[in-house]
């Protein structure tokens, strides 16, 4: 070997050393392979001993078994307990259980623990600290968890933002709204299933008293969560919206949040707005609470330049009140258009 | 003479530089894959991710072209309506098959034909006919004239209700959370216009109702060395590309796609056997032309398996075609090339591609062929040219070795000891004579390209023996 390195020609030279680069390189990765073989292997063995161990006692503590002493807990296996307590907090829901889960965490100090993950972990292990600290309802987590609420990524900021209204949210939820219209990287039906979970009586004044206050490109997207809120405080705002606002995607969310008559009139209007999607949602709000007159409104939007309102048009049309098949066959028949006879029969064919 | 003499001694260097330089580059895409791979599983890969999003994915079209498949088409058609996914409709698209294809899905599925409204907004052949099933409401075929896979992508784009679209091969074999996780990226970054994933190899493997249910080796030798290759070709040679936005492929096995991106810029081109690297490569460049923020990402979870060609004959077919493919989606996108606001896609990627895999082939057997008959003729030692083969087979062990390592890091799909010792045996084939026939293939295929001789895609002789297993 060391007659190929003392070579005096330049090309062998350079060839032998970068060969010889590959091969001590491929023989360090050979290395890490097997050894990282080894370590997964082990890992898991003892991913399936501590299940073993604790699955028992975290289902003892839920059914109210208290006496059951843990075993000792090591501090390489934290983030595997909180994984498997937030596991059995999710799954076996219930006052009794939670208290008995609560008290296995007060005896764990799982508190602290989440705290020293959320601070210090890698993201998997921080996305199940928030987690617990939501669910452990910890006071004392809001400091921590809400800087995380603008963490650049997603799955933490929302999981920090689900913690906090576990905790308190009657008092979170106005400073939380802001952010929840400005990322938009947070997706839409989590946030809304997230306020579906606390219920229109929380939600409902913060999310209206949040509106004016925000930037005119953020009011679409709480307006899109407004239906989580009490309808009955929802629907005047809505119609005012409708006669006052200009801009389409609050015209749009405004439209699909509609359920009081009352809005007709600007429904009707919203009919021949430029942009198409706020003609497709004031189809589905004729729909919705149109009355007789706007049968007519509806087969004219079957004649629209997009496909899209048409297709909403003919789908309002089929289950419009008191108009029956045969009416709308017979409908049918009388379209010069050959796109809104189309589309009225595709609408007609999705309804057997 | 001694001008020749000097000529082939600077051949002889290119060659060499060549080969480093490739390595070079391999291990750097590498490096950015390994750490775009442990943030990935430590974060968006981890089971608390899958769980903090499950349920509220977007709705999305998937859409399956067949073109004489009335073997498997049923099976495959099965097994997509039982994806674990919220909201999903699939679209089968028969591309004139003139065997039974049409009359399967019509027993097997009960389909009406339905009167929809078809939106013309991508031009295709002719539609026969839309078809519904009774059975399954989210279930839709459209029947159409021959026109190709593109075609019949574009009819099914046509026909797509949801803003995501999945353009798949009708007999991918998924996993039942393959949609969840290809989504994913669009969830995290709404700017995400494309999303590809893992595929890997189903030879050998276990499938029941078109689902994998256990991993395995094939017997079959082809198989196993086209198992590392696609380890290569996919943990690196892709998620390298991934964090920088250069992700140039997405493959047709399975990919997911924006729907009014896509139609905006003009449905899949027919014009090409490379159409779904041809579709991506455009995307960056129209996004590019108008200085648009968007993301194409590649999410290095396993998400689809494919049968591998298990003999030489569909083998050569199958890479002929892709280089083929590769050549002719640059070429018609070649503006992106050092464009001003090309980003990493125009600045980086293309280039990479361009040298290294359009002319790397031809610049590779040269350089065999060169040293070979330059010893062969006594122009160079013994020393050299053992030299010369040293750096260029061991460059490509090492990163098989390092593509090993990738999937021992992160996904540890192959558990059993004895198939870590099986494919360290195999990525020594795999450089040693594997590789340089696919590189002549390769270089068949750019030629043909350059002859731009007739466009075939040849028939791929499936043995679907995985379907023969189910409940």
């Amino acid at each position: 070997m060391l007659d190929f390195v003392t070579v005096s020609d330049p090309f062998v030279r350079a060839a032998v050393i970068a060969g010889i680069i590959c091969l001590g390189f491929a023989l360090a990765l050979l290395a890490a392979i097997v050894t990282l073989r080894l370590v997964n292997r082990l890992e898991q063995k003892r991913q399936e001993r501590f299940v073993g161990r604790w699955r028992p006692v975290l289902a003892a503590y839920a059914l109210g078994e208290r006496e059951l002493r843990p075993p000792p807990l090591a501090r390489r296996d934290h983030a595997r307990i909180l994984q498997l307590w937030n596991a059995h907090y999710e799954i076996l829901r219930g006052s009794s259980v939670n208290q008995g889960l609560g008290d296995l965490a007060a005896n764990l100090q799982l508190e602290r623990i989440a705290h020293r993950l959320l601070a210090r972990g890698k993201l998997s292990q921080q996305l199940l600290a928030a987690t617990a600290l939501g669910h452990l309802q910890d006071g004392s987590a809001i400091a921590v968890l809400l800087p995380r609420t603008a963490h650049p990524n997603p799955l933490l900021s929302l999981a920090a933002t689900r913690a906090l209204l576990n905790i308190d949210a009657p008092a979170l939820l106005p400073e939380l709204i802001p952010r929840m219209t400005a990322r938009s990287d947070w997706p839409e039906r989590r946030l809304a299933t997230m306020l579906q979970d606390l219920g229109p009586r929380v939600v409902t004044a913060p999310l209206l008293a949040a509106l004016p206050q925000l930037q005119p490109e953020q009011r679409p997207r709480l307006m899109r969560l407004l239906h989580t809120a009490d309808q009955s405080h929802v629907q005047h705002l809505v119609r005012e919206l409708l006669l006052t606002e200009a801009d389409p995607d609050l015209l749009a969310s405004a439209l699909d949040l509609l359920q009081d008559p009352r809005g007709l009139p600007a429904v009707r209007e919203l009919t021949g707005h430029a942009s198409y999607f706020v003609r497709v949602r004031a189809a589905r709000a004729l729909g919705r609470i149109g009355e007789e007159e706007d049968v007519a409104r509806l087969v004219a939007l079957l004649a629209d330049p997009n496909w899209w309102v048409r297709y909403r048009a003919a789908q309002a049309l089929a289950t419009f009140p008191g108009l029956d098949r045969g009416r709308l066959v017979a409908l049918r028949a009388t379209l010069e258009d050959r796109f809104a006879r189309e589309i009225l029969g595709q609408a007609l064919a999705e309804q057997t | 003479m001694s001008t020749f003499l000097t000529t082939i001694g600077i051949l002889q260097w290119f060659f060499l530089a060549y080969f480093i330089l490739l390595y070079l580059v391999y291990f750097v895409l590498n490096g950015v894959a390994f750490f775009a791979l442990r943030r990935h599983m430590a974060g968006e890969g981890s089971d608390e991710a899958a769980r903090a999003y499950a349920g509220f994915e977007l709705p999305v079209s998937l859409i399956a072209p067949a073109y004489n498949e009335a073997a498997t088409i049923s099976d495959s058609v099965k097994s997509l309506l039982q994806l674990d996914y919220p909201e999903f409709e699939v679209i089968v698209v028969n591309d004139g098959s003139n065997d039974a294809t049409l009359a399967v899905l019509q027993q097997d599925f009960a389909l009406v034909p339905f009167p929809e409204a078809y939106w013309r907004r991508l031009p295709t052949t002719t539609i026969r006919g839309i078809y519904r099933s009774t059975r399954h409401p989210n279930l839709r075929v459209i029947d159409k004239d021959n026109g190709g896979k593109a075609d019949a992508l574009n009819a099914g784009i046509n026909a797509a209700r949801y803003p995501l679209f999945c353009g798949m091969d009708a007999d991918s074999i998924l996993q039942r959370d393959s949609l969840r996780r290809a989504v994913q990226p669009f969830l995290e970054d709404p700017k995400t216009i494309a999303a590809g994933g893992t595929v890997r190899v189903a030879n050998g493997c276990q499938v029941r109702n078109g689902y994998l249910e256990k991993v395995g080796l094939p017997r079959n030798p082809l198989a196993l060395v086209q198992i590392v290759e696609y380890l290569r070709a996919f943990l690196f040679g892709r998620l390298g590309w991934s964090p920088i936005n250069g992700v140039l492929i997405i493959s047709g096995a399975f990919g997911v796609f924006r729907k009014e991106a896509v139609i905006t810029a003009g449905g899949y081109r027919h014009a090409t056997l490379g159409e779904d690297m041809e579709l991506v490569v455009r995307l960056h460049h129209r996004y590019a032309e108008r200085g648009t923020p968007y993301r194409i990402a590649f999410v290095p979870d396993p998400i689809c398996w494919t049968e591998a060609p298990e003999t030489l004959g569909m083998l050569q077919r199958q890479r002929v075609r892709w280089q083929r493919g590769l050549v002719e989606s640059l070429s018609a996108n070649r503006a992106l090339l050092f464009h001003r606001r090309g980003g990493t896609a125009g600045w980086l990627a293309f280039p990479y591609m361009l040298l290294f895999e359009v002319l790397g082939p031809l610049i590779e057997v040269c350089g065999y062929l060169f040293m070979a008959l330059t010893f062969a003729l006594g122009l160079i030692s013994g020393t050299a040219f053992a030299a010369f083969f040293f750096v260029a087979i061991g460059g490509g062990i090492l990163l098989s070795l390092s593509a090993l390592l990738l999937e021992e890091a992160s996904f540890r799909i192959y558990q059993r000891p004895g198939h870590l010792l099986i494919f360290l045996l195999v990525l020594i084939v795999e450089n040693v004579g594997y590789r340089q026939l696919i590189t002549l293939w390769r270089l068949k295929g750019l030629l043909l390209c350059l002859a731009r001789s007739k466009r075939q895609w040849g028939d791929m002789q499936r043995s679907a023996a995985w379907q023969r297993s189910r409940t």
